[in-house]
């Protein structure tokens, strides 16, 4: 359910860079999926290609889906650590921190042909 | 050039690094903007299918009575809701998500067009039930606020800490059904702010009026 609407947000920006670009076909791109965003590279990948078989724009485009490690840094004293949102600070403790990486959702590259 | 018959055409590869949800942002940005203008606090409720969230808000909305409020309806589960909070002379945007797991910004802008003129200084969003997606889609809101009754289980936080992590308060519903389950209402807190340590914690019950208060005066303290 989630994974779906997310992957009609992608098609939308695939669709609109190909009229952007004027391109005839997209073969390939990239998407970025943070592992603390909570969504599913599974479900992320079956969405994606439900949505496919319906947009005959999509049909030869080809996702390549990798997973960000996330990755926070300590407020307190500047460490920089992997985890889960429930993880302290393995240097002091502290459990304010703010994510570097692993929230993305996000497009990286895309292939057209012109 | 194409490499295999050299027709002219040829590959383009372009960087983009755009968020797949960069248009529901723009969008939130836009609402936050309108918002700030007509000078409406907005406060996004999310949480499990009968967790509380239409109750809390009637609880509040009577106790509030001194305060222009408008509530935008997104919990598809039953029309009933929206008509529950016409009844107290509320008034109400009921949205149509078409089975959408959660509400986006633009669904709340065009609900929002029933609402503007009566000037509100509280807006009340009722997100679709469902503690997992809404915390991705933002709907210019000022603050979330998770809500979680004592009879879904202590495991929330750990289940979805996107959504705690996004909250600026957590109210803990139903806690005159504590006697009844096991629930520890501090070692969920503790929890929740372990996920997210600015997080404020309301344990309240509408059905006795048990912790209203600092959840009112809370409110209060955003106008
Ligand atoms: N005992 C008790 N029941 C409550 C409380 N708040 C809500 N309920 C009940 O929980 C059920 C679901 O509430 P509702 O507000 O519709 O949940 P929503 O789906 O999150 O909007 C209803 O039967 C309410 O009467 C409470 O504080 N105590
Ligand atoms: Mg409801
Ligand atoms: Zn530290």
């Amino acid at each position: 359910m989630h994974e779906a609407s997310l992957v009609s947000a992608l098609a939308e920006n695939l669709l609109e860079l190909k009229r952007r670009e004027g391109a005839r076909r997209i073969l390939k791109f990239k998407v970025e999926i943070g592992e603390l965003s909570g969504v599913d590279p599974e479900a992320f990948r079956l969405a994606y290609e439900v949505l496919r078989d319906n947009l005959p724009d999509l049909r030869e485009a080809e996702m390549e889906l990798s997973l960000v490690p996330a990755r926070f840094r300590c407020e307190n004293c500047g460490a920089s650590f992997p985890g889960d949102y429930l993880a302290p600070c393995p240097d002091c403790g502290d459990l304010e921190k703010v994510a570097l990486a692993g929230e993305e959702l996000l497009l990286r590259e895309v292939e057209m042909e012109v | 050039m194409c490499e295999s018959c050299g027709c002219g055409e040829r590959t383009l590869r372009i960087e983009v690094a755009e968020g797949l949800l960069s248009t529901n942002e723009r969008l939130a940005r836009e609402n936050r903007a309108w918002f700030e203008r007509l000078g409406v606090r907005v406060v996004n409720l999310v949480g499990s299918p009968g967790a509380g969230k239409t109750s809390l808000i009637e609880a509040t909305v009577k106790a509030l009575n001194d305060l222009r409020v408008a509530v935008i309806e997104g919990d598809p589960e039953t029309r009933r809701d929206a008509e529950r909070l016409s009844r107290l002379g509320i008034p109400v945007a009921a949205v149509t998500t078409g089975g959408v797991c959660h509400l986006d910004a633009r669904m709340v802008h065009r609900a929002f067009h029933a609402l503007e003129d009566l000037r509100p200084e509280i807006l009340f969003i009722e997100n679709v039930g469902n503690l997992l997606c809404p915390a991705d889609f933002s709907l210019g809101e000022d603050l979330t606020v998770v809500v979680l009754s004592v009879t879904e289980g202590e495991d929330k936080p750990e289940k979805y800490p996107q959504a705690f992590r996004r909250a600026r308060a957590l109210v803990l519903t139903k806690v005159d059904l504590l006697p009844y389950v096991d629930f520890d209402t501090e070692k969920v807190a503790e929890l929740a702010r372990r996920i997210n340590p600015a997080l404020k914690v309301f344990p309240l019950s509408v059905k006795t009026g048990e912790g209203l208060s600092p959840w009112l005066d809370f409110l209060r303290s955003l106008l």
